[in-house]
């Protein structure tokens, strides 16, 4: 309680007229009134992602969430508007910042929800297949650079905001024909200034298996704003290495429900970052999953305890500079590194934070970074592939697509052979 | 950075939920007479349809209902009986709140020295409460009857408030309520309240503000961050923390709830008036060293947020900080719930029929295409009812 009351009196409604003509309208205007279906994206098991345009002259393009009613128990059991739609609605009417994904407006339209979002042509899944095809060439510097600046500054938006996202990947970070970076998909965000439940009970798992943070796996059941910054750690890694960095195999629930130990994921970590140890991590030997460590077998490399993020990051900067000298991303140089592992820490109460990452001397050094993250690129990505055909399932698997809804997010997402 | 105070400005709850005395009272009293209208409509259509069928049953009958009109004019609810009637539910709300048990699967986390799972009770009730008053705002108790609506809030704040139940459960509790019946005015009250779900309460920043207390008691803490310990420590500074924390937060539970502060401070100034009822001088303390001279030298931000806070703190102080209704209250209550039963709107009786019926013309056929056009005509009319005029700052 640092913050000292307002000092205005009772005040004034401050909300602009616009947002209340928006949502007046809404009840007023069916759905299909003011918006016109050019294709379908994707669906989930929250319902269908649509591309439209408006109806009366609303500039842009829309990306329209339709949501299906709930269902509850075996027989089928309306149980109303589903929760994680509530979820994502309450927060996104809540939230307003350049690297968020926007909420325009909500209908209601008989037993349908549609959430109007502002159109995102792209998203970093798309982007990093992108420069796997036809032969690998890296992202650009400059590229990364901004994406990492962006992604980082809604992400620290949301902390500030007591929002904690929980499902940070690829597939969930939204960028603009013009070059901004968004973070969509808040299905899964939690305010978590509000009580909350433990991680058990509630939504079983959280965040996709390659994203999910070591303490996590190790079964915290305390989530924090850092297990987001771990995701961040690993699509930083992604931009670079155009794969996942820790690309486990999901262990799946046994028939008694109980959450398995995720020995595989956390295998792929202690491969590349070393065992963790009480030392660095004085809480690791709290963790209900500590056993388990023993367990593990560390590479040659990082028996000792030792790290081979760093041989990883080179290696992996300097990899495609024999081939394609102009597009390197060596100039990221030791700064990339120290931001890298700054993020990829073990113990969360050291990992950096979205704010102490802004500052980092990443951003600082060499070129300045651009809020445009295609600035100065001659190629442009392909667009989101829209289906005309509604009932295209085969769609969902493909690259660009986005997939969430809670069955769902304890797998990763499905890829294009790569 | 931006600072708390800019971050909260942000929120629905100040952009879209906050009003000045005058501006909460013009809105409710346009509510009530477009619904005391629509409601003289309704009676006067429902008495000719009865009058025309009596045509084509008999002209006995229809010399007999003529003649038996006395029904003038219907006597419709006043702003203040509906502002009764509506605090009347938000009491029953909490109490039905308290008869549903928590279902003991559910884990959370215990913090040292704060029972979570009250405190998500807690959570989930308020917010029910506050549900219900934003939605009568906008809607008058005389068309959508408060004891609907209650059920409604009560189900749909297990969903925002992350305190999930069955439907089916919830329902059965209840009693005399099926699991249609709860989701009947879901659409509704979603559509009252604006898609704004997020409810900022003031519970946790009393829970902060006892605790920063007691360790400034414990001394070697400055007031303000970077700034000096203060030296003036009331006396027994612990002790009266711990006490008076009980009170503000009967205060925030009950008082806060029922009337209108929600709509117009925030919920640090209404954590900081609950303090202030629960121990006056504590809290002037607690508020006069957060500006020492160094910041505030002529004592002025602390005049103006000490003013609000009495502001506040004396609507909080209109109703006193018990869960039960007074003897006075209840007699009051129970006379308008039988001049509501003479004055509700006759064609919105029914929600679980009404929606039933919506839900029945969800197909695809032309007729139905049609019916829902005019629907949709008929609610564009409606929609400047349902949301009230245009807000306006003042």
């Amino acid at each position: 309680m640092s913050n000292p009351p307002s000092s205005g009196g009772p005040s004034s409604v401050a909300a602009s007229n616009r947002t209340v003509q928006n949502l007046k309208r809404s009840v007023q205007q069916a759905f299909s009134d003011r918006y016109k279906v050019i294709g379908f994206i994707s669906s989930g098991t929250y319902g269908r992602v649509y591309k439209a345009v408006g109806r009366h002259g609303q500039t842009g393009e829309f990306a329209i969430k339709k949501f299906k009613p709930d269902k509850e128990g075996e027989q089928i059991q309306y149980t109303g508007i589903s929760q994680s739609a509530i979820r994502e609605m309450a927060l996104c009417s809540e939230l307003s910042h350049m690297n968020v994904i926007r909420l325009i407006e909500i209908i209601l339209e008989d037993k349908c929800i549609f959430m109007v979002f502002e159109y995102a042509e792209h998203d970093l899944l798309q982007i990093i297949h992108h420069h796997t095809q036809p032969t690998r060439h890296p992202i650009p510097p400059a590229t990364v650079k901004s994406i990492m600046f962006q992604l980082l500054n809604g992400c620290q938006y949301l902390h500030a905001n007591w929002v904690l996202h929980r499902d940070l990947k690829p597939a969930n970070i939204m960028v603009t024909s013009g070059g901004e970076v968004r973070v969509g998909d808040l299905g899964l965000a939690r305010l978590f200034s509000k009580p909350l439940h433990s991680l058990f009970s509630g939504d079983k798992v959280v965040v996709t298996i390659w994203y999910r943070a070591p303490e996590l796996l190790l079964g915290s059941r305390h989530y924090t704003p850092a297990i987001d910054m771990w995701a961040i750690g690993c699509i930083f890694a992604e931009l670079l290495s155009l794969r996942p960095i820790f690309k486990g195999e999901e262990a799946k629930m046994d028939s008694k429900k109980t959450v398995p130990f995720q020995r595989n994921q956390m295998q792929k970590i202690v491969e590349i970052m070393g065992l963790p140890t009480k030392d660095k991590w004085p809480h690791l030997v709290n963790m209900p999953e500590y056993g388990q460590l023993s367990t593990l077998s560390a590479s040659q490399h990082s028996k000792a305890g030792g790290s081979s993020l760093e041989k990883w990051y080179y290696s992996t900067i300097n990899s495609h500079s024999a081939t394609s000298v102009p597009t390197s991303n060596a100039s990221l140089g030791a700064e990339g590194y120290k931001l890298l592992s700054g993020l990829l820490e073990y113990d969360p109460e050291k990992r950096l934070t979205a704010q102490t990452a802004l500052q980092h001397p990443f951003f600082s050094t060499g070129d300045k970074v651009s809020s445009n993250c295609f600035e100065g690129m001659k190629m442009e990505y392909p667009h989101r592939r829209v289906s005309q055909d509604d009932n295209d399932i085969r769609t969902s698997s493909l690259p660009g697509t986005k997939r969430s809804g809670l069955p769902d997010d304890s797998r990763p997402v499905k890829r294009m052979k790569e | 950075m931006t600072t708390e105070d800019e971050r909260y400005r942000t929120s629905t709850q100040y952009r879209l939920w906050s009003y000045t005395p005058s501006s909460l009272l013009a809105l409710r009293t346009s509510t009530n007479s477009l619904a005391a209208d629509r409601v003289r409509e309704a009676v006067r259509r429902s008495r000719e349809a009865r009058a025309v069928s009596s045509t084509e049953t008999s002209d006995a009958e229809r010399g007999r209902s003529v003649s038996a009109a006395p029904e003038g004019e219907v006597d419709c609810l006043t702003v203040e009986e509906e502002l009764k009637l509506v605090r009347f539910y938000c009491r029953q709300t909490s109490q039905l709140g308290d008869h549903l048990k928590f279902p003991s699967d559910v884990k959370v986390y215990n913090a040292p020295l704060i029972n979570m799972k009250s405190v998500l009770i807690l959570f989930w009730q308020a917010t029910a409460i506050q549900y219900i008053k934003r939605f009568y705002l906008t809607n008058s108790p005389m068309t959508y009857h408060p004891a609907d609506i209650l059920k409604t809030a009560l189900y749909f704040s297990t969903k925002t408030e992350n305190h999930y139940k069955s439907i089916v459960e919830f329902a059965n509790v209840i009693g005399k309520t099926k699991a249609e019946d709860v989701l009947a005015s879901e659409f509704l009250l979603t559509q009252a309240l604006r898609f704004t779900f997020d409810v900022r309460h003031p519970f946790r920043a009393l829970d902060g503000a006892v605790m920063e207390l007691r360790a400034l008691a414990s001394g070697n803490v400055p007031a303000i961050p970077g700034g000096e310990e203060p030296v003036d420590l009331p006396q027994r500074l612990d002790n009266r923390a711990q006490h008076s924390y009980s009170k503000a937060n009967d205060y925030l539970k009950t008082s806060a709830q029922l009337t209108d502060v929600y709509f117009h401070f925030t919920p640090s100034q209404i954590m900081m008036a609950s303090l202030l009822l629960a121990d006056k001088d504590l809290a002037e303390w607690y508020i006069r060293s957060k500006f020492p001279a160094s910041v505030d030298p002529s004592g002025l931000m602390a005049n103006k947020v000490m003013g609000v806070v009495e502001k506040c703190a004396e609507m909080m102080a209109t109703v006193a900080p018990n869960s039960d209704a007074s003897d006075v209250e209840r007699k009051e209550v129970s006379a308008l719930m039988k001049k509501l039963k003479r004055c509700r709107n006759p064609e919105k009786k029914d929600l679980t029929a009404l929606q039933r019926a919506k839900r029945a013309g969800a197909g695809e056929d032309e007729k139905i295409v049609k019916k829902r056009k005019l629907e949709r005509e008929q609610s564009a009319k409606e929609g400047e009812n349902l949301f009230g005029p245009a807000l306006k700052r003042s």
